[in-house]
Order: structure tokens, then C-alpha cells, then sequence
């Protein structure tokens, strides 16, 4: 029989699945709760625990969520005529704070990728197109990453939509504010150059 | 150990690798297809953030002990063909089969030309069609298939413009019996096609049928997905 490994290895060892924690970090967290913070251990145990078991995907765009429905899913305010499309949650915090849309998400969590096996049927675009069917949507922005698996996924998703002739817009690409062009890689450049915008007078 | 500096390529293929790395499968004139760890390249403050992408043309230098090696360098931007929609996925498309079927570290300056004409045309022609042929051709060889187009190998007979040919991969173009109909090809088609001309647009798709069936062997049955997912918008 194999001798069981004392407690305070299996924590560290546990703690290394979270990002950016390796050996030492590990072991400065497991000494530092053990030691310090008992109390905020038990809350963060409890809380883990039931995240990892009530969190789930939202029904309709896929967000994480605790309900069947997210907040922003059911908030009657929100404009269920337009819909931007984003790889994960992550992106949807970042656009709540960065602007005022006030439009419906959906996450793909994830991009399509060939060369990695990954295609829509792993990205819930049957979902996605079902509320292309549904009919009620009257503009979809496609916030996929500028890498080139997500503009392979903005790609598809266009030609999803446009099928249901729905308006589909890609976020923009370009110089960042503040940004100077000397700095700026081509690919960046030429794409900023090439989609230039006329300027109203 | 060896240290490999300033070498001309393309990127195939990037994916995460542990937390903040990636391993990207690039392919050069000088050495081939071959797999690198680029270290820390997906972290926020990375001077490859949002370099290393597939088609990316650059000047890769790297040590390698063992299988993989490690990137030092990806510099001096050489070009970055800017495919869309449609011409996106013909480029994954021939990244997956150089992926499958490109023999790793094998230096071939030719196929690496053709690759590099292959993409530079579909970043910039509409029609991708003779692109993808053409390509698909220079990879057999490359892979030293001999397709021998214009030889009727059981009849021992050159391969006649205006006469009909059941292909075979394997065996290659068989002159076919007058009652046969469906599924051959004219003599024309075939003898074009070895000669590199692409001009009949009517042979274009029994062109493409012709090569999916070789590489088809080549690739073991097996459907590429990149192909699978371009038909399934077309």
C-alpha cells in the first residue's frame, strides 16, 4: 500500500492549477493561509466549492453564470436587437466597462481553429444561429480577437448571419490611442492605413 | 547543441503552451518545417505579443537540443500577406497540409517558393482556385509523388488530348473504354495539368478532383477540417 502524502503537500500541489502559481508560490499561499488566515481560507473553500457548483452557462448567450438566465440576458432595458459576439467572459467585463453598450452578448468561449480540431460545434454556434432564425436581431458586431483564428471565426459568423440578412460589423482595428505610428508593427499599420475612415467635414 | 541564426520563414501554426508560452510550427527555406517554443510569447509585456501568427513571414533565430526548439529571435518583419474571408481559409487550408504532410526539418527551397507564391496570391487575387492547384501540385512532388499525367502506363502509350482517362492515383491515367462515361478525364485535362497550365477554367474542378484524390492517399483518408469547414460556408 502506498503511503498516503501528508495534507500539506496535497494543498500545495492543489494550489498550483490556478495561473501563475508555481512550487513556491504554492507554498508561500498554503503557509500564509495555514498560519495567518484560517478564517479566509474556510470562505474562500466554501465559496470555491460552490462556484465550481452552481456556475454554469448562461442559457441564451453562454456567459457564466450562477442562474439560467444572466443578468444582462434578462434586464429588460437592454436592446435584444443587436448582439456582439466575443471568445470569452472575460471580453464581455472588459466591453461592459470600456463602453456603453447596452446590446446583448453571446460567448464562444473559445475560436474556431482547424489545425487544433476545434470547430463550430464546440463554440455553441448552433445556439448563435438559432437566434439568427429567431429573427429579432437587427444588428450583430463581431468582437472576436484580431488574431487570425478569430477573424476565421468573425468570418464564419458573417456568413452565418448573413444568410438572415442581419447587419454584421467587426470592431475596428488600428493605431491605439496615444500611439505613435513610428511604433506601430506593419501588419497594425497597414490593416489602420487600409481601413481609413473618411472624416466628416 | 546548435544554434541557428537570422533564417528566413513562415509561420504555420501557433498554439498556447503552458501559461504564457507558445509553440509555434514555422517552415524555412534552409531547414524545413520545423516546431519551436517561443517562452513567455502570450505574456503581456512580450516582444512577440501578437507577432507570432500564422502567415507571418520573419527572420526566426533558435537553439535546439533536443526535439523542440527554443526561440531566441523572430524579427525584422518581412511581409505579413493580409488574407480575408474566402482567402483566409485557403491559407489554413494549406497550413494544415503542410502541417500533415510537410516532412519535418527536410530543406526544400522549392516547395518553400511555392508556398510563398501560394499565399502572396491569395492575399491578393479573387479567384483562389489556380492558387490552391498549383500548390497542391508543387506539394506532391515535393512529397515525391509522380502523378505521370501524361503517360498511360498499361498501354504503354503517351496520353492523347482527345481521348478519355479514368485516374488513379496509384496507377495513373488509363485509357478508357468507349462504353465508360462517367468519371474519366479528357486527355486534355491531364496533359494541361502536368504542364502547369491552369488557363481552361473548365478543367478547374476536375483538376481539383485529380489532386484531392493523390493527396487523398497521401493524407490517409483522413479530411482535412480546414477543407471541411471552407465547404460548410461556401
Amino acid at each position: 500500500m502506498t503511503e498516503k502524502r501528508p495534507l500539506l503537500q496535497q494543498l500545495i500541489e492543489a494550489l498550483r492549477c490556478l495561473p501563475g502559481v508555481g512550487s513556491k508560490s504554492a507554498q508561500r499561499m498554503a503557509f500564509q493561509v495555514l498560519q495567518h488566515n484560517r478564517d479566509g481560507a474556510r470562505e474562500l473553500a466554501e465559496v470555491l466549492l460552490e462556484s465550481v457548483e452552481k456556475i454554469g452557462q448562461c442559457c441564451q448567450c453562454r456567459n457564466l453564470t450562477e442562474d439560467d438566465v444572466c443578468s444582462i440576458c434578462i434586464n429588460p432595458r437592454r436592446d435584444n436587437s443587436s448582439l456582439c459576439v466575443v471568445e470569452s467572459p472575460a471580453d464581455v467585463i472588459a466591453l461592459e466597462e470600456a463602453t456603453g453598450y447596452q446590446g446583448h452578448y453571446f460567448v464562444l468561449h473559445g475560436r474556431l481553429s482547424p489545425l487544433d480540431g476545434v470547430g463550430p460545434d464546440d463554440l455553441g454556434l448552433e445556439k448563435l444561429n438559432a437566434a439568427f432564425v429567431a429573427g429579432q436581431l437587427q444588428e450583430l458586431i463581431l468582437a472576436t480577437n484580431s488574431t487570425v483564428e478569430g477573424e476565421a471565426t468573425a468570418f464564419y459568423i458573417q456568413s452565418l448571419a448573413q444568410k438572415h440578412n442581419i447587419r454584421v460589423s467587426r470592431i475596428a482595428h488600428g493605431v491605439p490611442l496615444g500611439g505613435e505610428l513610428e511604433y506601430i508593427d506593419q501588419g497594425t499599420l497597414a490593416h489602420a492605413f487600409g481601413s481609413r475612415l473618411l472624416v466628416d467635414e | 547543441m546548435s544554434r541557428v541564426s537570422q533564417v528566413n520563414g513562415f509561420i504555420l501554426h501557433s498554439r498556447a503552451f503552458r501559461e504564457s508560452s507558445s509553440i509555434i510550427e514555422i517552415f524555412t527555406s534552409e531547414h524545413g518545417r520545423l516546431g519551436l517554443v517561443a517562452r513567455g510569447s502570450r505574456a503581456s509585456k512580450s516582444r512577440w505579443r501578437g507577432l507570432l501568427q500564422p502567415f507571418r513571414q520573419l527572420e526566426f533565430s533558435w537553439v535546439k537540443r533536443g526535439q523542440l526548439g527554443t526561440l531566441t529571435a523572430a524579427d525584422m518583419d518581412i511581409g505579413w500577406p493580409q488574407l480575408n474571408g474566402t482567402g483566409l481559409y485557403c491559407g489554413l487550408y494549406l497550413n494544415e497540409l503542410m502541417m500533415r504532410l510537410s516532412r519535418v526539418e527536410n530543406p526544400d527551397p522549392q516547395l518553400y517558393m511555392a508556398y510563398g507564391r501560394a499565399l502572396h496570391e491569395l492575399s491578393s487575387l479573387d479567384d483562389p482556385r489556380i492558387s490552391l492547384r498549383r500548390f497542391e501540385k508543387q506539394l506532391l512532388h515535393a512529397l515525391g509523388v509522380s502523378l505521370a499525367l501524361d503517360f498511360d502506363q498499361q498501354n504503354k502509350l503517351a496520353v492523347c488530348a482527345d481521348r478519355n482517362y479514368l485516374f488513379n492515383p496509384l496507377q495513373g491515367p488509363v485509357l478508357a473504354q468507349s462504353t465508360q462515361s462517367s468519371d474519366t478525364v479528357p486527355g486534355e485535362l491531364l496533359l494541361l495539368l502536368a504542364a502547369d497550365d491552369y488557363s481552361k477554367p473548365e478543367y478547374l474542378a476536375g483538376m481539383r478532383r485529380l489532386l484531392q484524390a493523390a493527396l487523398q492517399v497521401q493524407l490517409g483518408g483522413k479530411q482535412l477540417a480546414s477543407q471541411k469547414l471552407l465547404r460548410s460556408i461556401a
